[in-house]
């Protein structure tokens, strides 16, 4: 029965999970871009007075990509308040008809939906904010 | 009689201390066991606040309220989960029921998150739908039937787990006045049949006449309290209507 309720409603919402999909997919490989411009092959092959120029570029990208990263955090903020207040509503019913909040795993993985939404979009989000930490540190040390 | 709830003095602020509206003004009233209790007032005058407080959704600044015995403005987390499912049943205005599931699934949702087994599900369910009359529609959903029957889905979803309170906030409000009437007779055979104690909050003088008793609340305040007892619907009705005169109710307003 949750089963089916869960199931439902992933069926149901699977248009805001591919936006959202699509969203933190699109910032973290639009930052990775930013991030790896100078590994790029065609950047190795310059001549050497344009060299310093890409050097100097390379400098302030430092810089831009800290400020990038800060817009993409908040836009994952932004897009996981998307999808819970889209169903606001829902679980206020849940909460209303006194559902447990923490879902017993060891009798059913699928107790509800709140909780594997919740779980996908923390893992993702977790996921994207790390990889940006990540090209963000080893970025600083080359 | 057995007590099922107790408001003992509440008061609920909004605001902070320079702009601070009371909407709940020190109230207190009993509800006993089996009773069908109407709660009317003016728009603005605390009756849904007063409701929301009730059904724990709402804390009170100050005041006890107590629903069987238990305490519930202390109640908290899990404690307050399992008491809502276990002695509460909602009924509201705009229904809400879960459009991804059919009717059935929504009213048997109420004991599956009581974790009922299946088969018991299926006999209480059935047995509650051929009660309010919803049995052949059991398999739509709720953007597939009408309003009046969503209200009886949603009334089926509230007291199939036999709760101690059923709480009614405008049930009527979004029903034509047909499914409005089938849907209080079917309140009307709850409470008489099953002994189910029903709290209505409304401020239609028609709803409330199916009540046995009416709480009338002003400013956040009880103003009046009218008892059925022994009148017909229409001198109940009538004696409304003369309250809500009195009350400087929601006619002048309008005009």
């Amino acid at each position: 029965m949750l089963f089916k309720l869960s199931f439902r409603n992933m069926k149901k919402s699977i248009k805001d999970f591919a936006i959202y999909f699509l969203t933190l997919v699109l910032g973290v490989a639009i930052f990775y871009m930013f991030n790896s411009l100078d590994s790029q092959e065609a950047m190795m092959q310059v001549s050497n007075s344009t060299r310093d120029l890409i050097k100097l570029m390379i400098q302030m990208m430092g810089m831009v990509s800290v400020f990038v990263a800060v817009i993409l955090g908040l836009l994952i903020v932004y897009a996981n308040n998307f999808l819970i207040n889209r169903r606001k509503k829902e679980f206020g019913i849940y909460m209303i008809l006194g559902m447990r909040k923490k879902p017993n795993f060891k009798n059913n993985i699928t107790r509800n939906s709140i909780c594997w939404n919740y779980i996908i979009s923390s893992w993702i989000s977790n996921r994207s904010i790390w990889f940006a930490i990540y090209v963000n540190i080893s970025r600083q040390i080359i | 009689m057995e007590k099922v709830l107790e408001v003992k003095n509440i008061e609920k602020y909004y605001g902070n201390k320079s702009n601070l509206t009371k909407a709940i003004d020190n109230i207190s009233f009993d509800v006993e066991k089996g009773e069908f209790v109407g709660i009317m007032g003016a728009s603005g005058s605390g009756k849904t606040t007063l409701l929301n407080c009730i059904s724990t959704i709402d804390r009170v600044t100050s005041g006890k309220i107590v629903i069987n015995g238990k305490d519930i403005t202390t109640l908290k987390g899990n404690n307050l989960n399992k008491f809502r499912r276990e002695e509460l049943g909602f009924i509201f205005q705009d229904f809400n029921l879960l459009d991804t599931l059919t009717c059935y699934e929504n009213i048997a949702l109420a004991l599956t998150i009581q974790r009922v087994n299946p088969k018991e599900i299926d006999k209480r369910v059935k047995k509650i739908a051929d009660k309010l009359g919803i049995k052949n529609i059991l398999k739509k959903y709720p953007y597939q039937i009408s309003g009046g029957q969503k209200q009886r889905v949603a009334s089926s979803r509230a007291i199939i787990t036999n709760p101690k309170l059923i709480l009614a906030d405008e049930p009527t409000g979004s029903l034509d006045s047909k499914s409005a009437r089938q849907l209080l007779e079917i309140f009307e055979t709850l409470n008489n049949n099953l002994n189910a104690t029903i709290l209505m909050v409304t401020h239609d003088a028609f709803t409330a006449s199916y009540a046995k008793r009416i709480l009338f609340i002003k400013d956040g305040k009880i103003f009046n309290e009218l008892i059925k007892g022994n009148d017909t619907r229409k001198q109940f009705f009538e004696k409304i209507i003369e309250v809500q005169t009195l009350l400087g109710g929601d006619l002048n307003d309008v005009i």
